[in-house]
Parts: structure tokens; C-alpha cells; sequence
């Protein structure tokens, strides 16, 4: 029991990135547009998120500098992308190799280190008890004592799902996702709606890299993310882009992520146990797929298959 | 509405011929090209580093001398195979984004060839070690392809996903299967290949090999498959019409699953041109960057295989300059990947020339 209760503790910690990101990313996909930078928006938050920590010596501040960060990276990549009518794949790839790029050199030329970057100024998230649940046994132990953005993120996915299904706002941002031009004619600027659906989804990442970097450690490493903002779109795309979703989806990767630290002491080589969370990635991607061939084939098949073609 | 159509086409292909194609996207490339410099240039200057000095060093170290050049050269030939490889995919519609991982899987096949067929002559071992580079990076990519095909699996998400197992695999391969005690860089490396296997240098105390060569006879291949063949024109239609192809009778999921095979071969030749000429032993993560370099390569080549060994030298030139940077100055290697990101980010904006001149005049 003691395992699992680690286990699922764990979980909540290691999904809460994947979870922010993946929202982000819901936000982009409803908005119709194909959005492989989150890994470069989650990168620069985090590494923005210790900059600001440590220029304030506040957590919080740091978090805010994170998403301001990546909301303004976000920005550059809707200007590219919808006003120069770039190639959405290639951008974001550009995005997330400049986000690399950016991160490393200001850490040599500002801070003057290499690798990683921390100092005893950079403030990390505070871990809140919770009140009354945190002393049910066995419950407690796993929901309680985590960082304010775990919370924050599940809070969010019933936010973001209100917001896209309930209000006059969401069903105009999915009504541009859908049919921009039947949008346009309606009298929606598809273009506003879009730019805005991208900074947005550059805040969640921003937050999503805050937690990686102020949340359970307070420090920066070169390419921390590895892959975090991939796994949050397969997350998108596996849940159908529906918030509720793609929470479950990013349980599913934050176990196979938790499960990675555990196996490893059982003395499995450590290269093959990080392969773990990939390898699902992609099988969780195929068996979506083919469950949702069984039913409404064609549409899913679209809605998969995504933007091109 | 058709007439207003009719003249809006007009004065579009009067815009447009105001200066040839050609030369429009060659002021099109210099112009991003500036543009990601002149950024580039910005962002020094707020590290308050000496520009002109930094831009020096970082061209001495592409062109400066011969030995500096071979550095370039030597960058710009596994560059030529990662760039084909992504060019065909790209040509033919498929996003490849992979090209990363199967030159580590291509790489390894080509190591392990060479380092357990020792006793074989050269002219036997090296080819050897090149088809099964090739034949390992098509396999893996064969993966990615198989699941666009059979479960209409978007290839961008699938190939990015490979490139962290094929790193992570080939680690384990090196750190367990192939551990040897006792050898320099034994948990991170495997022994070095048979002197044999090694590609010929052809300018002395350089690591520039026939490994260029045969990247141009692999460039020149594609172009005259691309031009003179059937399937070569079939992938160009899928390309550009993928309903058009259907209909034209061409076998969409037949060709799809070849140009991914083509494409992770070329990465595996890639993989396999980098241990036979540079690393001469497999080790781990060494190819960081090939694959999406090899991304940058194509777009710059806009896909035309004669293209690709330009585009290559450029990001030869960029690599090579960006190590005599950080060796000579305080300014890391990151600004080049910095700078390249600049370059992809903005490389494909349509028409941004023409936005200026139709509001010029």
C-alpha cells in the first residue's frame, strides 16, 4: 500500500506538466491550429520562471515571469504562423529549436553557467496541506501536500471545459477551429480568435514549465523538458481534445513516468525504463485510434489525421 | 466576382514577375538569412559581446582556412544524407521529423557490422557497414510509416516519439549488450571499429572523408530517381495532391510506406557516414542535431535534391563556425542553435517580400 500510495503521489506530481501543457494544447487544437511548439513554450517558461525567481527571490513572481515568457514566444509564433502564413509544423519547429537555443545561451552570457542554473535566491513553490482531506488516510497522503499549480491545473481543466462548451466565447473559438470561413461570415474574427487561443495556450505551457522547474526542484538543466510538450499533444490528440480527456490521458503518461523512478531501483537498466513513457505515448495513440474506428470512423479518422492533407 | 478574381490574379503575376522566380527566392532566403543575423546581432549586443569580433570568429572558423573549411566540410556530409532524407519525405507530403533517431539506429548497425565482421577486407566491410546502416534506419522508420498507414497515425507525433526510444535503445545497446570493461569511455561508448572499416581521408589530418563523395553520388541518385522514374514522379503528386493521386490510380499507402523507408535509409546512411569517418566507435547521443538540422537543410534546398549539398555546406558552415565560437569565446554554441531555430521559424513565410513591395509602392 505504502508503494502505491507513493506511486499515485507521484503521478499527481509528474502529470501536472503534461496536464498544463496538454490544455494548452486543447486550447490551439479547438482553435484549429496544429501545435507541436509546446515543448518550446513549456522549455522557455520554465527556464524564465528560475530567471524571474531569482531576480525577485519570489516563487510566484517567477511563475509570472514564466508565463509572460512563453505568452510573448507564443505571440511571435501567431505572427508567424497566421499573419506570414508560415508552415505551422515547421515554425513550431523552429520555435522549440529556438527555445532551445535562447534558454542555453542566456543562461552562458547572463548567468554565466552551463548546464544547469540555480542560486539561493531562486525560490520554489511553497507545498500546501490541505485542511480536511489531507488527514483521510491513504487519500490524504497522495492528494495532500503538493504545489498550489497541481491544484491549480485540475481547477483549470473544469475551467477550460466550462469555458469551451458553456459560454458564447468557447463555442466561437470551436466554431473558428471547425469552419473558419462559416466563422468569418458570422461575423468572428477568426484571426483575433486564434491569436489569442496561441498566447493562451503559451501561458499554460509557461505554467506547465514553471512547475518543472520551481515545482519539487528549483533549478534550471538544458532541455528539461525532453519531450514533456510531445507527450502533451499525443495527450491532446488521444483525448479528442476535450479537457476531461485529456486529463485521463495525462494520468495514464504521469504513471508511466512515476512508474520510471521505481522500476529503475528494482535494477532495470535505466535506459530501457525511460523508454517506458514514449513507447505508451505511441501505443496510447494507436489503441485510441483503433477504438475510435470501431465507431464514427470516418470523422475520427479526420480529426486524427489532423490538419494536413 | 470571377472578373475581380480574374484582375486580383493579374496583379499578382505582374507583382511576380517584376522579378524572376529564381531570383525572388533567393532575395526571399537572403532576406531571412539577414534578418536571423541581424536578431542574432541584437542578442549579442545585449550580452554587451563585441559583434564584429564574435561574427569574425564565427566566420574564420567556417571558411577562414583549409583546416577550418574541412571542419565545415567534414559537418556538412552526414548533413547532406540527413538533409535528403528529410527532403524526400517532405517532397512526397510525409513530415519526417525523425530523421534523428534513425541515424542513431542507422549508425549502430554500421558500428556493429564494423566491430564484430572484423576479419573482412576493406572493400567488403564498408559496404557491408553502409547497407545495414541504411537497412537499419529503414526499418525503424518503416515502424512510423506502418502506423500512418495502417492506422492513419499522424507521422509527426510518431517519428518525434522515436527519436527518444532510438536514443534511449542504441544507450542501452551500448551500456549492456555491448559493455566492454577496461576500454576508454567504456559506459558510454563501444570499442573502436576495425581500422579497415574506417573511410579514407582525403585531406590529411582532417576528418573529411569519401564520405562526401559518396553524399553527392547519393544527392545526384535522388535527383535523376526523383526526375526519371515513375515513382519518383508518383511521390511528387502525392505531394501535391494527395486526392489527385488517389484518383490518378497511384497506390497512396504503397508509396507512402516506400518514400518512409527511402527516407530513414538516407538518415541511416547519415548514421552510418558519421562512424565510419569521424567517431569511428558508437557513442552515445552523438549525433544531437543532425536530424533537425537535416530538416533545415531541405528547407533551405526547397526539397531539390541538387539543392541539398548547398543547403548542407551552409549548415556545415554554421555548425563549424559555432564550435570555433565557443572554443574561442565566451559566446556558447547555443547562439547558433538560437540562430538556425530564427532561420526555420521564418524560412517558410509566404511571400513576405512581395507584402513590402505591394505596400512600397
Amino acid at each position: 500500500v505504502a508503494v502505491l500510495e507513493g506511486l499515485l503521489m507521484a503521478t499527481l506530481r509528474t502529470m501536472t506538466p503534461i496536464l498544463l501543457a496538454g490544455l494548452g494544447g486543447v486550447i490551439s487544437e479547438q482553435a484549429g491550429i496544429f501545435n507541436i511548439a509546446l515543448e518550446g513554450l513549456m522549455l522557455f517558461g520554465a527556464f524564465f520562471a528560475v530567471v524571474g525567481s531569482h531576480l525577485a527571490a519570489d516563487a510566484w513572481l517567477g511563475v509570472l515571469t514564466g508565463m509572460l515568457a512563453s505568452g510573448i514566444l507564443a505571440a511571435i509564433f501567431a505572427v508567424v504562423v497566421l499573419r506570414l502564413k508560415a508552415d505551422v509544423i515547421i515554425s513550431a519547429l523552429g520555435i522549440n529549436l529556438l527555445a532551445s537555443g535562447l534558454t542555453t545561451y542566456v543562461m552562458k552570457m547572463w548567468f554565466g553557467v552551463v548546464g544547469s542554473f540555480t542560486s539561493e535566491r531562486v525560490q520554489g513553490l511553497p507545498q500546501v496541506v490541505l485542511p480536511v482531506i489531507g488527514k483521510i488516510p491513504f487519500i490524504g497522503p497522495i492528494l495532500s501536500g503538493h504545489t498550489p499549480l497541481v491544484y491549480i491545473s485540475l481547477i483549470l481543466v473544469g475551467v477550460i471545459g466550462f469555458c469551451l462548451y458553456r459560454t458564447t466565447i468557447g463555442m466561437n473559438l470551436r466554431a473558428v477551429g471547425e469552419n473558419p470561413e462559416a466563422a468569418e461570415t458570422a461575423g468572428i474574427s477568426v484571426l483575433t480568435y486564434k491569436t489569442t487561443a496561441l498566447i493562451l495556450t503559451g501561458i499554460l505551457c509557461g505554467l506547465a514549465g514553471a512547475h518543472l522547474s520551481l515545482g519539487y526542484v528549483t533549478m534550471f538543466t538544458e532541455d528539461m523538458t525532453a519531450g514533456r510538450g510531445f507527450v502533451a499533444y499525443t495527450a491532446v490528440v488521444f483525448g479528442k481534445a476535450d479537457p476531461g480527456l485529456v486529463l485521463v490521458a495525462s494520468l495514464l503518461f504521469g504513471v508511466a513516468e512515476a512508474l520510471t523512478f521505481r522500476v529503475q531501483r528494482l535494477g532495470v537498466p535505466p535506459s530501457l525504463v525511460l523508454m517506458l513513457p514514449y513507447v505508451l505515448t505511441i501505443y496510447a495513440l494507436l489503441f485510441r485510434i483503433r477504438l475510435g474506428r470501431r465507431g464514427k470512423t470516418e470523422k475520427l479518422r479526420l480529426e486524427v489525421e489532423g490538419h494536413k492533407l | 466576382l470571377k472578373a475581380r478574381e480574374q484582375v486580383l490574379k493579374k496583379e499578382s503575376s505582374f507583382v511576380r514577375s517584376t522579378l524572376s522566380p529564381v531570383m525572388e527566392r533567393a532575395a526571399h532566403y537572403i532576406a531571412v538569412l539577414v534578418f536571423a543575423f541581424g536578431l542574432n546581432a541584437i542578442m549579442l549586443l545585449i550580452a554587451q559581446e563585441n559583434v564584429g569580433e564574435a561574427y569574425r570568429t564565427f566566420f574564420y572558423g567556417a571558411f577562414g582556412d583549409l583546416w577550418n573549411f574541412s571542419r565545415t566540410l567534414r559537418w556538412a556530409t552526414p548533413l547532406i544524407f540527413t538533409g535528403l532524407s528529410v527532403s524526400v519525405a517532405f517532397r512526397a507530403g510525409i513530415f519526417n521529423v525523425g530523421a534523428e533517431g534513425q541515424v542513431y539506429i542507422g549508425a549502430f548497425a554500421a558500428t556493429w557490422v564494423a566491430i564484430t565482421l572484423t576479419s573482412l577486407p576493406k572493400v567488403v566491410i564498408v559496404p557491408l557497414a553502409f547497407l545495414a546502416g541504411g537497412l537499419a534506419g529503414a526499418l525503424w522508420a518503416s515502424i512510423a510509416g506502418w502506423m500512418k498507414v495502417r492506422y492513419g497515425a499522424n507521422e509527426v507525433v510518431i517519428t518525434l516519439m522515436m527519436n527518444y526510444i532510438a536514443t534511449l535503445f542504441t544507450e542501452y545497446l551500448v551500456r549492456y549488450p555491448f559493455y566492454t570493461p577496461g576500454t576508454a569511455g567504456e559506459s558510454v561508448s563501444t570499442v573502436a571499429i576495425a581500422p579497415q572499416a574506417e573511410l579514407i581521408t582525403m585531406i590529411p589530418g582532417t576528418h573529411v572523408t569519401t564520405g562526401l563523395i559518396y553524399g553527392l553520388i547519393a544527392a545526384y541518385a535522388v535527383y535523376y530517381w526523383n526526375k526519371k522514374t515513375v515513382s519518383g514522379y508518383e511521390l511528387k503528386i502525392l505531394g501535391t495532391n494527395p486526392r489527385f493521386a488517389q484518383f490518378g490510380g497511384i497506390d497512396v499507402p504503397r508509396r507512402q510506406m516506400q518514400v518512409m523507408a527511402l527516407s530513414g535509409a538516407l538518415a541511416g546512411l547519415a548514421g552510418a557516414v558519421e562512424i565510419l569517418g569521424v567517431q569511428r566507435r558508437f557513442i552515445t547521443r552523438f549525433a544531437v542535431g543532425l536530424g533537425f538540422d537535416g530538416v533545415t537543410v531541405a528547407l533551405l534546398a526547397q526539397n531539390n535534391p541538387l539543392g541539398v549539398p548547398f543547403g548542407a555546406l551552409f549548415m556545415g558552415a554554421i555548425k563549424s563556425g559555432g564550435l570555433a565560437l565557443e572554443m574561442f569565446s565566451n559566446v556558447p554554441r547555443a547562439m547558433v542553435t538560437a540562430l538556425v531555430g530564427i532561420i526555420i521559424l521564418t524560412v517558410t513565410i509566404q511571400g513576405g517580400l512581395r507584402l513590402f513591395r505591394r505596400r512600397g509602392r
